[in-house]
């Protein structure tokens, strides 16, 4: 039950709303499509599902060409942005419309119908709501009949539009875990889309990063968090501090600002390079063996973790300090190492880099 | 916006109005609906039965108003499921597919409404007169036009064109298709789409067209008038009856024969009341 999506485009007028999309997704692999609002995700789910068609690539699913065949013969199932339960529907109505409407030969009986819906709600853990009207349920239990009435025609794909994205967190955190062991149990190839990236890497097998219609990244949530294949994606994806700046002589000039470089990237030699340093990979010193020098701004308390802000220290002789986006930099520490350095807002403090993602100058910051 | 803030805005403007004011504006409105609605009414009742019960039953059971009557069910019978089916697939079509010229149809489906209807009848004239385009040969050849009931279909066809198609477009707009396509999805075919998702939506709203069609259909005056030839016992409609009846000096048969027409109104107002509370009731539970 693979899907496999071929060099796929989409225009809408002259807008591309999909630019030469490729991807595979194995068998009962769990995919998250990840990216920001109008990058193309809805129109991506839907060429797979046949509701819309591509200008030009295929769609295959479990090896077959199905880039023209009409929606019934791809046996997926979907789950809308907004739900589209049947109002005028009750919700036991709903979840057997898909086994209502099948032709004579292939209907099963009644009492079979009920017997299945039954399952599902008892699946999906709101059988007590099986008389009610959409209407009168909650957003999560909108959503989770939705999801079984999806189900219940058996799909061999899943495809999910932001099933989450209309709740609030809490919902949102109880739906992922009850998504992700649903996922355990049912094995069904699914791919869902949101634009909430803690959702992706905490759901996900894998994530597919899409920024103006294009596949930015494919990968594993720690491959995509630990290394970044475009800028976009590095900043797309958790907290990046972006230093523009060049390579010379070893090391990285951003400003007055001079990183050491450790030998095996001696490559970047003279290129134009941005530094992408997350957060937790700055470590703050009291001592001098610091690579950089600044001043605390901000201490923001974040349960378990400490966000701070910081501005650089330079001395007026050296010239103008580094050129970061915002001007600050951010950092974050566990709450341990923040009660042991005793840190407070004002004081003048030491940087450490521990780790940098070098992306080219010319390709980054838009 | 839904009903909730709806309600509370109305009631944030009823507090604004000083009792007085208020009591004053009620029974202006109220003296209004007196004088041009009720009024009329009353006097339509009164003048048909000045004759007494006798001379009313008498009018009503002519043989002209029999024949005036049939034709008049005759032709609504006609024009208002044709008006229907058109004005459903003319919606289906508007809200659901963008297509090359769609907002010109948009425009013409409402042409009917801003054209005087005696226009609109005169413009059949020149397509299908004597000295028109065409009724030369539809006469010749056994089947004539105007002056005959196909005349007055079209006409009124014509005139209640918009009724259907302008109740049901907004409303299938604002529906959207989600649902319909999930229902696609789920792996019904089109049609079971339709009669199962798409027909049960709009039942209220389509019905409130139909009404307003057929009330149209029925009371329909300047068009058919011009079409029709007034010929007593072949091609005349009620309102066209009440006409003639009326310039005979015929005062309390016209009246009476126009009671009919009144009490097709009242019936369709009642309805119309009926539909439009279920369709709110509707709209209520599907936006809570
Ligand atoms: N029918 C259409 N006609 C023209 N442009 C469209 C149409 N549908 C989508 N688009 C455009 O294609 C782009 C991608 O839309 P899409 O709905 O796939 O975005 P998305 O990634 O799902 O966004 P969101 O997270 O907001 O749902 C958008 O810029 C949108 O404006
Ligand atoms: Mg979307």
């Amino acid at each position: 039950m693979s899907i496999h999506v071929n060099q796929l485009t989409k225009r809408y007028g002259n807008f591309t709303a999909l630019d030469d999309i490729s991807l595979s997704i194995d068998d009962g692999e769990l995919v998250a499509l990840l990216g920001p609002s109008g990058c193309g995700k809805t129109t991506l789910l839907r060429s797979i599902a046949g509701m819309e068609f591509a200008d030009s690539g295929n769609i295959l699913l479990e090896g077959r060409d199905m880039t023209f065949e009409p929606i019934r013969h791809r046996q997926v199932g979907f789950v809308f942005q907004h739900y589209a339960l049947f109002n005028h529907m009750s919700v036991f109505e709903n979840v057997a419309y898909g086994l209502r409407v099948r032709p004579r030969a292939q209907r099963p009986t009644e009492a079979a119908i009920r017997q299945r819906v039954h399952e599902l709600l008892d699946l999906v853990q709101l059988e007590w709501l099986a008389k009610r009207f959409p209407p009168q349920l909650s957003g999560g239990q909108r959503q989770r009949i939705a999801l079984a009435r999806a189900l219940a025609v058996e799909p061999r794909y899943l495809l999910l539009d932001e099933p989450f994205g209309a709740l609030d967190a809490n919902v949102r955190k109880e739906l992922r875990g009850w998504l992700r062991r649903l996922h355990e149990e049912l094995h069904v190839t699914s791919l869902f889309v949101t634009h909430d990236q803690e959702e992706a890497m905490e759901v996900a097998s894998r994530i597919v990063v899409m920024n103006h219609g294009r596949i930015e990244q494919l990968g594993t949530p720690a491959e995509i968090y630990d290394t970044p294949r475009t800028p976009f994606v590095s900043t797309f994806i958790g907290n990046v501090n972006v230093f523009r700046g060049c390579v010379r002589n070893g090391a990285f000039h951003s400003g007055s600002w001079r990183l050491p470089l450790p030998r095996t990237l001696d490559t970047l030699h003279l290129a134009e390079q941005n530094a992408y340093i997350r957060p937790h990979d700055i470590e703050i010193l009291r001592g001098p063996a610091a690579d950089w020098e600044v001043r605390i701004r901000h201490v923001q308390p974040m349960g378990s973790r400490y966000h701070l802000e910081a501005i650089p220290v330079t001395d007026a002789s050296a010239g103008p300090g580094p050129e970061t986006e915002s001007g600050r930099i951010m950092i974050e520490l566990t709450r341990q190492a923040f009660k042991t350095l005793a840190l407070d807002v004002g004081h003048r403090v030491g940087l450490r880099i521990h780790h940098v993602h070098w992306f080219h100058g010319a390709t980054t910051l838009q | 916006m839904n009903s909730t803030t709806h309600r509370q805005i109305v009631a944030r403007q009823q507090a604004d109005e000083t009792p007085l004011v208020r009591y004053l504006l009620s029974l202006l409105a109220m003296a209004i609906i007196g004088l041009f609605l009720i009024l009329p009414l009353v006097a339509v009742l009164v003048e048909a039965f000045r004759d007494g019960w006798q001379a009313y039953m008498t009018a009503i059971t002519d043989r002209y108003t029999r024949h005036a009557i049939g034709l008049t069910l005759f032709t609504a019978l006609i024009c208002v499921p044709l008006n229907t089916l058109f004005g459903v697939a003319a919606a289906w079509c508007i809200a659901r597919f963008d297509f090359p010229g769609r907002s010109l149809l948009t425009t013409l489906i409402d042409l009917p409404f801003s054209v005087s209807p005696v226009i609109a009848g005169l413009v059949f004239i020149l397509i299908f007169g004597a000295q028109g385009w065409f009724d030369g040969w539809f006469a010749a050849n056994g089947f004539p036009i105007l002056f005959a009931l196909p005349g007055i279909v079209l006409a009124t066809m014509f005139v209640t064109l918009p009724f259907v198609a302008r109740e049901l477009i907004p409303l299938m707009q604002q529906q959207g298709a989600e649902q319909e396509e999930a229902a696609i999805m789920l792996g019904a075919s089109p049609w079971q789409m339709w009669w199962t998702i798409t027909l049960p939506r709009i039942k209220w709203g389509l019905l409130y067209g139909v009404i307003l069609c057929n009330a149209r259909a029925m009371g329909e005056f300047g068009a058919v008038s011009v079409v029709s030839g007034h010929i007593r016992g072949s091609t005349n409609t009620l309102p066209l009856h009440v006409e003639i009846l009326y310039n005979e000096y015929q005062f309390s048969a016209a009246f009476a024969v126009a009671t009919l027409l009144a009490g097709l109104a009242i019936v369709t107002l009642i309805a119309k009341s009926i539909v439009e509370w279920r369709q709110q009731r509707q709209w209520e539970s599907a936006s809570s």
